[in-house]
């Protein structure tokens, strides 16, 4: 007997036997059989969140933005009533070696928040709902969080994504936009008038509220997916600061505080380990190059660590081949990652984008500049993260279906976001006799912002397929796209990596795969 | 509209009849089609097709269940189509992935002295599967009458796809052993 003969009869099988599978996949009219269950093959049977936990392929991305505020001051008081030294010495008479070093220069800590964790049966429906339920209350908590921040990222993607030609950038528009709200809530008067100005905001209480839906909105560890946002402040041994504020931080924002000796070895390892912690060490480079300066009064540290696996094992490793990347600097091999997709395709000014999904929440989109334009012009123009925003689906989504080629890449950055910040209007935390950070401290220290350091990384694979299937991802299942187009990453392109409320986490430019 | 009103409008010749069907079922057979073509004007064309079989063979027939009834329409207008028109992105198709799958059932070799009476196995596959659990049945009828993808039917089943792999594994190989006792040559 042949297979082909067996396949037939298959195709003849009791019509009792077929509608009961039916009623698994679904109504065939689109309406979902129960609750949570949308038809396959029908609109809505991929927006429902999975419940299985596969690692067909990752995506790691983290950024870390250093922000490090460097003092100029001008009458030292040694050992204030709240320094760290003083604590440990109170507390313990003496150093306390079973410490971490990190708990050694602690002042402040937050509580984060315990999540609902997705459940290590596949089968325990109990424990899913619970999981379900505690995610959508969490979207709806911090639904409307991201007005403002949109502007934010249309006006500063641009500023900070232009750079050196041929070179890889990354930024983090949310990592910046949580320091930038650390740093008008410790600064006052023009100071923090022109960083409220930055991110559309009149009032610091306003963006308080604003800030803490952001990280709320973003921050995520239930076993599913991982966003872990952390926030540090990092003080000189010698200043007195107010212990209201770093409590204040460490409740609104969810940072950390420190105090030890800037220029000791002791104190630069603490701030190492403490960002291998956040990063799940993915930036030990970047972290090994950062030193406690002597003369530092206060440093600002701020992580974003993110991971997620492609839904629906997007890539098949058995798919990947090499091919040329056409960059700026000239041609190079590499492996190119190929999937299909049948939504998530748009078409905009100078450039067209597709977006891959991430398991539970959250996506990639990937922008790609027509033929004969560079990712600067894309930028110069403007136009191109306005889609990001635009509620539900586009009248594209199901009109194609896309050949999508990428390369595996795994690009890192790091740049001054000073000059940056300075051509958006903030200026004055620069300046020694501008800048405002009393609520810090109410010694005169003259502390002012002398750099502002970014650094980011974000790797993308496909890896942990071992089933012998290269199947299209029919997540819009029986739309019916009408159009065919090769979506090839072979030129330099744009990502953004979109949270579950499609708030942007990072945005890049790879120039070299 | 119910399905038995859209049988009403085949028997009396109403045109509007092909027209419930595509709102009705239209998506829902594209889906079963491009699962076997993957190609969305070969599986329109399928679907087409399946409205005009379907506008024939109504009358004589009145199916009690018109879903699955244009689902066989589609699905065996499909394969047709795909054996003619084989591609090499079709190697990736459902269908075939499906049916190199179902190889292991069969030794492929040719039986011109008993051949096989299509019917008469379709037969004995759903007595066969009428002796195994719902869950078992479920997920063979899922792969390969439908030839939904390990991925998609874990969406709607909600099982891993290791588990839905190992159970399929299961019932091909005692089809394998109930075709045999039940006298066809494998």
């Amino acid at each position: 007997m042949k297979k082909e003969q067996l396949q037939d009869a298959i195709g003849q099988i009791e019509d009792g036997i077929l509608q009961e599978a039916q009623q698994m996949r679904g109504n065939t009219d689109g309406q979902a059989q129960e609750e949570g269950k949308p038809a396959s093959g029908q609109p809505g049977a991929g927006r429902r969140t999975r419940y299985r936990r596969m690692a067909w392929a990752a995506v790691a991305g983290v950024a870390v933005l250093c922000g490090s505020i460097y003092g100029v001051y001008r009458h030292q008081k040694p050992g204030g009533k709240h320094t760290q030294k003083e604590i440990v010495q109170n507390n313990q008479g003496s150093t306390d070696v079973s410490l971490t070093p990190n708990e050694q220069y602690m002042v402040a800590s937050p509580q984060y928040p315990d999540m609902v964790q997705y459940p290590d049966s596949e089968y325990d429906m109990d424990e899913y709902r619970k999981w379900s339920d505690s995610r959508k209350a969490r979207s709806m908590k911090s639904q409307g969080c991201s007005e403002g921040f949109e502007k934010f990222f249309l006006e500063t993607a641009d500023t900070f994504l232009k750079g050196e030609k041929g070179k890889n950038r990354i930024y983090s528009p949310l990592n910046v936009y949580l320091a930038s709200s650390l740093l008008a809530e410790v600064s006052d008067g023009g100071s923090r008038g022109q960083i409220l100005g930055l991110l559309h905001e009149d009032r610091v209480e306003t963006l308080r509220g604003k800030a803490q839906a952001l990280w709320n909105a973003s921050y995520c560890r239930d076993g599913l997916t991982t966003r872990l946002l952390a926030n540090s402040f990092w003080m000189n041994e010698n200043i007195t600061y107010r212990q209201d504020t770093m409590d204040a931080l460490a409740n609104d924002y969810y940072a950390s505080s420190f105090q030890g000796k800037m220029g000791s070895e002791a104190y630069s390892r603490a701030l190492q380990d403490w960002v291998n912690s956040q990063t799940g060490n993915l930036l030990e480079e970047q972290a090994g190059q950062m030193e406690m300066e002597e003369g530092t009064v206060l440093r600002l540290v701020s992580t974003v660590y993110f991971q997620a696996n492609w839904k629906s094992r997007a890539f098949d490793e058995k798919d990947t081949t090499q091919d040329v990347f056409h960059g700026e600097n000239g041609d190079e091999t590499c492996d190119f990652m190929h999937t299909m997709l049948v939504k998530g395709y748009r078409q905009g000014q100078g450039c067209s984008a597709a977006r891959l999904d991430f398991e539970g929440d959250g996506g990639m989109w990937l922008i790609l500049p027509e033929e004969g334009k560079t990712v600067d012009d894309l930028l110069e123009a403007g136009e191109w993260g306005k889609f990001l925003f635009q509620d539900g689906e586009m009248e594209q989504d199901g009109e194609y279906i896309v050949n999508l080629s990428m390369p595996k890449f795994d690009v890192s950055s790091k740049m001054d976001l000073k000059e940056g910040l300075q051509t958006l209007g903030v200026t004055d935390v620069f300046e020694s006799g501008t800048a405002d950070f009393s609520p810090v401290t109410d010694e005169n220290l003259g502390i002012y912002v002398s750099a502002i350091d970014h650094a980011a990384r974000v790797s993308v694979d496909e890896k942990g397929c071992t089933a012998a299937y290269t199947d299209i991802v029919l997540d819009a299942g029986g739309a019916a796209p009408a159009n065919e187009v090769d979506f090839n990453l072979n030129r330099p392109f744009l990502f953004v990596i979109v949270g579950g409320d499609g708030l942007p986490l990072f945005t890049g430019v790879v120039n070299q795969p | 509209m119910e399905d038995m009103e859209i049988v009403e409008l085949y028997w009396n010749r109403d045109e509007a009849a092909i027209a419930r069907t595509q709102e009705k079922y239209g998506r829902y057979l594209v889906k079963i089609a491009y699962n076997i073509l993957l190609d969305m004007e070969d599986s329109k064309e399928s679907v087409n097709d399946t409205y005009y079989s379907a506008w024939k063979s109504m009358p004589p027939h009145r199916p009690q269940a018109l879903s699955t009834y244009l689902a066989k329409i589609a699905r065996q207008i499909s394969i047709d189509i795909f054996r003619k028109k084989n591609s090499r992105k079709r190697r990736h198709s459902q269908y075939a992935l499906s049916l190199s799958e179902l190889e292991e059932c069969v030794s492929g070799g040719e039986t011109p002295q008993q051949r096989v009476e299509l019917g008469l196995l379709a037969q004995a596959i759903s007595a066969y599967l009428g002796t195994v659990s719902k869950e078992a049945r479920v997920l063979f009828v899922c792969r390969y009458f439908y030839m939904d993808s390990l991925s998609e039917i874990a969406e709607y089943t909600r099982y891993s796809e290791s588990k839905i792999k190992s159970s399929l594994y299961r019932t091909r190989r005692n089809l394998k052993a109930y075709l045999e006792k039940e006298g066809f040559v494998i």
